[in-house]
């Protein structure tokens, strides 16, 4: 079986690395005898993990937006704001590229991540069009860039312990920032959760079919 | 499939029977962690939210949904949701979400008014809403009700009994110009215990209605006999002790303020919402408690045609004459309906005192009032409009009975105030009055008066200026002059002294009388002429018509020639003059002094001689012909009435010849008086004097005494037949009435005939020749006095 670009997947060579240490054994090796980890092949429960923390990530992200992220309190007004509302009024007042940053870092890439790892948990089970290696970068990107996603959080917590000035004014984090912070937390966990090493076996679809044209065989 | 060769044939995956728990991720656990945790959350918030009600406001001014409060006691207990409209745009409807704990609080008392800041006379309010914005703020009871309506009106503005405030609430009733101002104080010494409300026009315009409340515990110091009335702004007096100004305080100054006083003791409790009446200043608040300690007023309304001015607030009310009510206000009405015409109408609201009325029982409540007024009315009552002062032109009602009123009744139903019918009113109007008068002083005959004035005191200068009048003092001083010699002789001089010794004599006289207790004999004769005298008095009744003849008779002389008289009397003054002149006169005092001396020896005797008793008893006998007399007196007036009769007839007599016959008389007279004989009359006099006192010398020493007494009896008896001839008086007067008639007749007779003026004359010639037989006898006497006691030789 060709893995297109020629590369050939360990376990097709009939290896196993392990996880923690990378020392690579034979197919078959259940504990890693250089660091006593547990090496398996390929994580079976990889995609349910993927697809559990995903639905409570998604879950957090929804009162996250709805529900104001920013309490400010001045002297004479108290404003609270969600997440896109205030870069909407950020925006609405000129400070075009601070908008653009929120927009981007607590929209934009949350959503990205959310798609981007359900595609790479569907293309397991039901291909893709795309390239395995392109698939592979991809995810390299999501994991890398998801521990940003938790810039919003900082900023407000940076607010909240700066602008503490009694009665004339106060910032308080809303409560969309503990649903927003929850769902950048369990996004990545969902990223870590996913195995890459699936996305170099053949695709689940071809590997049924062989199998049951297998079957066929042998009963014929 | 080169490859499959080389490599290890693909180990055929047993699919091994594994565990549930071995194929399902223990993740899993963590969506549904989260999932039970969004639910309990979903849940609990559905719990723990409370009911939204919907609360009608007249604006929204500052309210924001999600963001203004709605707060009891200054907590927050629920939020605006949304601010919207009613259906028809009327109001602004406000949704509030309450929180669960005080829902079941609300009910349909509950009351919600917006916080604004509000910045007033008494000070600042609602200042932390300038930072925070508006909250609705809500009260209720601390009673939890089951159900509460959705809908709700919310208040304008804040009620009086708020933040917890509670108190007496009350309504103030003022009219005119009251310090009736909204959240005006009410201040009791000084101290700030109460607050009036919004005040509104009572319905009929006449009256400022406000609520107000007094807070706990002051509620306490209202009674039944407390009275408001307005500190607002300040007193100015003026009075003896010079100008004073005076104030309460500041805030009232600027906004008004009430005060109250509970003026007389006894007052009981009253009952939330009692109405009490705010008084211009403290004094007639005061006495208004005993003005109106009679209950409450019936309002009536009064609609007059005419429209005049001069009634005003407080102008009395009559019935009867007295005073039952005042006019409480006066108003213009135009009510096209109802008359038919766009006439300005006199509507006047009467608050009358059914005490006043005097209703049985002492039964004063306005209802039997005015089902006394609605009995009177179908009998005829009324009102209408009088003068109550001619000099300021001020009016007051007056209810009366009107006979021939057109049938109408009192109109209970009418609103504001039940309506008692009018009829035309009586208004004096004091200048036609004064015109009339002037036009009746002006036509008086003035002129024609002051022409007969003049030509009567020419009359009376022109008699004055006669000059024989002038003469007169003339001789009258002359014959003074005379008198005076007569009287400066010593003889004359002498008399006094006998006089007096001679009334020493009589007082001793008197004494003794007195002892022979006669005065009270005298007091009996005294009550008889009384007696007589009223008698005399109702004859006297008939006086005035007697002198009304006499006038004429008078008027008669007054056309007689006076002049001539005159005349003749100085002559006559003239031939007196000469008589006293002589020698003779003027021994004549010396001659009746010397007869005084003897009198007075005689009456020593008499004294002696106890003539006292016989006197007494003559007085006796006299005071009964006295009582006689005044029993025949009664006849008397009738006599008048004839004496009238005749003296209007001597009115219509020709006096004038009578006067010339009397001129000539006179003239006679003097002829006599001139001549010699009567000249040395007074000398005979004072021999016949001298006689005479020899005569008394002999009668002392021949036992006159005792024939005085026999005389003073034989008077006695004298008077008894007086008082016997008294009875027959009566008779007597008849028959002078009898006669007198015959002389009305006769002078009747005269009148016609004019022949007894001849009688007349000729009896004067008789006289004429008596007079010169006189003055033959005064010759006689002179020749021989002694013949006039001892007759002639």
């Amino acid at each position: 079986m060709e893995i297109p670009g020629g590369v050939r997947s360990a376990r097709e060579a009939g290896l196993v690395a392990c996880q923690r240490c990378t020392r690579v054994w034979p197919a078959g090796t259940e504990v890693c005898d250089r660091c006593g980890h547990t090496i398996e092949s390929r994580d079976h429960l990889a995609l349910q993990k993927v697809w559990a923390w995903w639905v409570v990530g998604l879950a957090c992200y929804v009162p996250a937006n709805v529900l104001p992220m920013l309490s400010t309190r001045t002297l004479v007004i108290q404003q609270e704001n969600t997440i896109v509302g205030g870069a909407v009024e950020l925006a609405e007042h000129g400070n075009w590229g601070v908008a653009i940053v929120i927009l981007v870092a607590s929209v934009l890439i949350p959503m990205g991540k959310f798609a981007v790892i359900a595609a790479l948990a569907m293309s397991v089970r039901h291909g893709s069009s795309m390239s395995r290696i392109r698939r592979q970068q991809l995810y390299e990107v999501v994991e890398y860039i998801g521990r940003w996603s938790m810039i919003d959080v900082f900023v407000v917590a940076l607010l909240s312990s700066l602008v503490q000035l009694g009665a004339l004014a106060a910032i308080v984090p809303g409560p969309a920032s503990l649903y927003f912070a929850l769902s950048v937390i369990f996004t990545m966990l969902s990223a870590q959760s996913f195995d890459s090493r699936m996305i170099w076996d053949p695709d689940a679809v071809v590997d049924k079919q062989a199998r049951a044209a297998e079957l066929r065989n042998r009963a014929g | 499939m080169s490859d499959s060769a080389n490599t290890p044939p693909s180990v055929p995956v047993q699919p091994v029977r594994r565990s549930v728990w071995e194929r399902v991720s223990i993740v899993w656990v963590i969506p549904l962690i989260a999932l039970i945790i969004a639910l309990g959350v979903a849940w609990q918030t559905y719990q723990s939210q409370g009911p939204v009600i919907e609360i009608a406001f007249e604006n929204a001014s500052g309210m924001a949904a999600n963001e203004t409060e709605l707060r009891y006691r200054d907590v927050a207990v629920g939020i605006v949701e949304r601010v919207t409209f009613t259906e028809d745009l009327s109001k602004v409807l406000v949704r509030v979400r309450l929180d669960k704990e005080v829902a079941d609080y609300v009910d349909g008392d509950s009351q919600f008014w917006v916080v604004r800041p509000r910045i007033s006379t008494e000070g600042i309010e609602g200042l932390d809403t300038v930072l925070t914005g508006v909250f609705i703020e809500g009260l209720w009871d601390t009673e939890p009700s089951g159900t509460f309506p959705v809908r709700f009106d919310g208040l304008d503005e804040a009620p009086l009994s708020r933040d917890g405030r509670t108190g007496l609430q009350l309504r103030l009733r003022a009219t005119g110009d009251s310090g009736l101002t909204e959240n005006a104080p009410i201040v009791y010494r000084g101290i700030e215990v109460g607050r009036i409300g919004r005040a509104e026009v009572s319905q009929d315009g006449s009256t400022v209605e406000a609520p107000a409340l007094i807070f706990a515990p002051h509620d306490r110091l209202i009674s039944s006999a407390t009275r408001f009335w307005e500190s607002s702004g300040f007193t100015f007096s003026f009075g003896p002790n010079g100008a004073e100004i005076d104030f309460s305080s500041i805030a009232s100054l600027i906004s008004g303020g009430i005060t109250f006083s509970t003026v007389v003791s006894g007052g009981e409790a009253v009952d939330p919402d009692t109405v009490y009446s705010v008084y211009t200043d403290e004094s007639s608040a005061r006495a208004s408690v005993f003005a109106e300690s009679d209950g409450t007023p019936l309002m009536l309304t009064a609609i007059f045609e005419d429209n005049v001015a001069g009634l005003a607030s407080d102008s009395p009310v009559d019935l009867g004459g007295v005073r039952v009510g005042r006019v409480q206000s006066v108003n213009g009405i135009v009510d096209e309906e109802r008359f038919g015409d766009r006439r300005v109408r006199l509507a006047a609201t009467m608050a009358i005192r059914p005490s006043r009325l005097g209703l049985p029982d002492g039964n004063s409540s306005p209802q039997v009032a005015l089902d006394f007024f609605r009995s009177q009315v179908a009998e005829g009552l009324r009102a209408r409009l009088v003068t109550s002062s001619i000099l300021t032109g001020g009016l007051k009602i007056e209810l009366l009975m009107v006979d021939d009123a057109e049938p109408a009744e009192l109109d209970v139903d009418a609103r504001p105030n039940p309506l008692i019918p009018t009829t035309d009113s009586q208004i004096a109007d004091v200048s036609a009055t004064a015109e009339g008068l002037f036009e009746r002083i002006n036509s008086l005959p003035i002129e024609g008066l002051m022409q007969s004035a003049i030509g009567a005191m020419d009359n009376v200068s022109r008699f004055i200026a006669n000059d024989d009048l002038r003469q007169v003092p003339g001789d009258l001083r002359g014959l003074l002059g005379d008198a005076r010699g007569l009287i400066g002789s010593e003889a004359a001089q002498e008399l006094p002294v006998e006089l007096t010794r001679t009334a020493t004599e009589l007082r001793t006289l008197v004494e003794r009388l007195n002892t022979e207790r006669s005065v009270e004999r005298l007091l009996a004769a005294v009550d008889a002429v009384a007696v007589a005298g009223t008698s005399a008095s109702e004859a006297v009744a008939g006086v005035p018509t007697l002198i009304e003849q006499l006038e004429a008779v008078a008027a008669k002389a007054n056309a007689l020639p006076l002049e001539d008289l005159v005349t003749q009397l100085r002559d006559v003054a003239d031939s007196a003059n000469a008589v006293l002149g002589t020698d003779a006169a003027r021994a004549l005092p010396a001659a009746a002094t010397d007869s005084l001396t003897e009198l007075s020896t005689l009456l020593a005797d008499l004294r002696e001689r106890n003539v006292a008793g016989n006197a007494a008893e003559a007085l006796s006998a006299v005071s009964e012909a006295a009582a006689k007399l005044s029993a025949s007196v009664d006849g008397v007036p009738a006599l008048i009435e004839k004496i009238d009769a005749v003296a209007a007839k001597a009115g219509e007599l020709p006096l004038d010849e009578l006067a010339d016959r009397l001129s000539s008389l006179l003239a006679s007279a003097d002829a006599l008086i001139g001549t010699d004989a009567a000249r040395a009359l007074p000398a005979d006099l004072s021999e016949a004097l001298a006689s005479l006192r020899a005569v008394l010398d002999d009668l002392r020493e021949g036992g006159v005494i005792e024939n005085a007494n026999r005389t003073f009896a034989s008077a006695s008896d004298a008077a008894d037949a007086i008082s016997a001839a008294a009875t027959d008086l009566p008779a007597l007067i008849r028959r002078a009435q009898a006669v007198l008639g015959q002389a009305s007749e006769m002078l009747r007779g005269y009148d016609a005939s004019n022949g007894v003026g001849r009688e007349a004359s000729q009896a004067l010639r008789e006289v004429e020749r008596a007079a010169a037989a006189v003055s033959s006898l005064a010759r006689a006497l002179e020749r021989n006095p002694n013949s006039l006691l001892f007759g002639r030789r």
